[in-house]
């Protein structure tokens, strides 16, 4: 996989990180839909983008965890590291977790009940919110600590 | 269908519960990392930092209240060995007599030289510190044993450490004499001199040669302590500065 980066790239991880970022908001509007305006489409749709979220958080996950020791992070950035890394774990658990409850309201089709839908947005919200956290503590490592920005 | 519909209830909350947490635990850490706990280290209230005056040099701060305020400090040698260690460190494990310090020049630079008589010796700083970064410029080419930056360092039997032995690196701590090691790596270096580093933030703990990490461990946050270094080897050991950056969020 590495052979297929730029030279310039010193690891896939920030190919990856996007992916679960944009996949749960395209999801979480799916689901505002969904609650506006009932309709099979959204309800699968939605569905399938958080699935697909969780594995892209899972695929994140394991490139930061290479990539955490294959840049340089100065000093001062060790704390931003430690937390966006910490933040990672919190959001790929949260992600999986909600992935598989909703697989199983989808299943049971429970998912479908207005109360039971404006539920699983808030939560949908959480989620983006933490993984927003995750997000802007890396992008912090990067644009003011420098992690990553030489190979 | 009641027990589905309090089982789906509970997973929910489980999630909320979850974000909450996650959110409340980030809050904390953050909150950990800005604050110095004081109590933990009564010595280094007393301020033993006596910079220039007393041998050594130190970079970006200047005595206890700048240390206080958490900057960092790049101590360098010069003046007498003994006095150089006895005003700048104190011991945890050892005494003088097994380290024989002198000061010396290479290269126009100053040096401490230490020359380790096999039993354990462990100096440190006399401030402490919490998420720490240590970075020590050394050259350990003459000396056979094992060489540590210690921090979080109660006493000899109470510390965290990065340890070189050859070209192994052990990343661990020290709990009432018990080693738990978290990570363990072998490195290549073709220079007599190396860029020793340890970083410890919060629960993540790195030890590097140079830009290069070589080892990569979690525990739990230990209380304050000193930093220094520690020798458990025969042969000399050669020390050109030893930086010390309190890790903060910013």
């Amino acid at each position: 996989m590495e052979a297929l980066l730029p030279e310039w790239m010193p690891n896939i991880h920030p190919l990856i990180i996007h992916f679960p970022i944009a996949l749960w908001a395209v999801a979480l509007l799916f689901d505002v839909v969904f609650v506006i305006k009932k309709s099979t489409w959204t309800r699968n749709g939605a569905m399938s983008l958080y699935a697909l979220a969780a594995v892209s958080a899972f695929a994140a996950y394991l490139s930061g965890d290479q990539a955490i020791d294959m840049v340089s992070v100065p000093f001062q950035g060790e704390v931003t590291a430690s937390q966006h890394s910490d933040w990672g774990h919190y959001t790929l658990y949260f992600f999986a977790g909600y992935a598989v409850l909703r697989g199983f309201l989808y299943w049971k089709s429970l998912d479908t009940k207005k109360l039971m839908a404006i539920g699983l947005l808030i939560l949908g919200l959480v989620g983006m919110g933490m993984v927003a956290k995750t997000a802007d503590l890396g992008g912090k490592l990067v644009y003011k600590y420098g992690a990553g920005t030489k190979k | 269908m009641k027990e589905l519909k309090s089982t789906i209830y509970s997973a929910i909350l489980f999630m909320l519960m979850l974000g909450v947490a996650a959110c409340s635990g980030g809050k904390k850490s953050e909150e950990e990392e800005s604050g110095h706990d004081h109590s933990e280290m009564t010595e280094s209230e007393d301020g033993h930092d006596h910079g220039e005056a007393s041998g050594g040099h130190d970079h970006g701060s200047h005595g206890k209240a700048s240390m206080d305020e958490g900057e960092g400090k790049t101590w360098t040698p010069s003046g007498n060995g003994e006095e150089l260690i006895r005003s700048d460190f104190h011991f945890i494990a050892g005494a003088m007599e097994n380290i024989a310090p002198e000061v010396t020049e290479v290269a126009s630079d100053n040096v401490l030289k230490l020359t380790a008589n096999g039993q354990p010796v462990a100096f440190v700083f006399h401030q402490s510190y919490g998420n720490i970064g240590m970075a020590v410029s050394l050259n350990a080419s003459s000396f056979q044993g094992t060489y540590k930056l210690i921090h979080h360092a109660s006493n000899a039997h109470n510390h965290e450490f990065v340890a070189v032995n050859g070209n192994n690196m052990k990343l661990g701590r020290i709990v009432q004499g018990d080693e738990m090691v978290f990570d363990e790596s072998e490195f290549e270096s073709d220079e007599d001199w190396i860029n020793l580093r340890v970083s410890a933030a919060g629960t993540h703990y790195k030890g590097y040669i140079g830009n290069k990490t070589v080892t990569h461990g979690h525990g739990d946050k230990m209380k304050n302590g000193y930093v220094g270094i520690m020798l458990d080897g025969t042969g000399e050991i050669l020390i050109k500065s030893i930086e010390t950056v309190p890790l903060e969020d910013e």
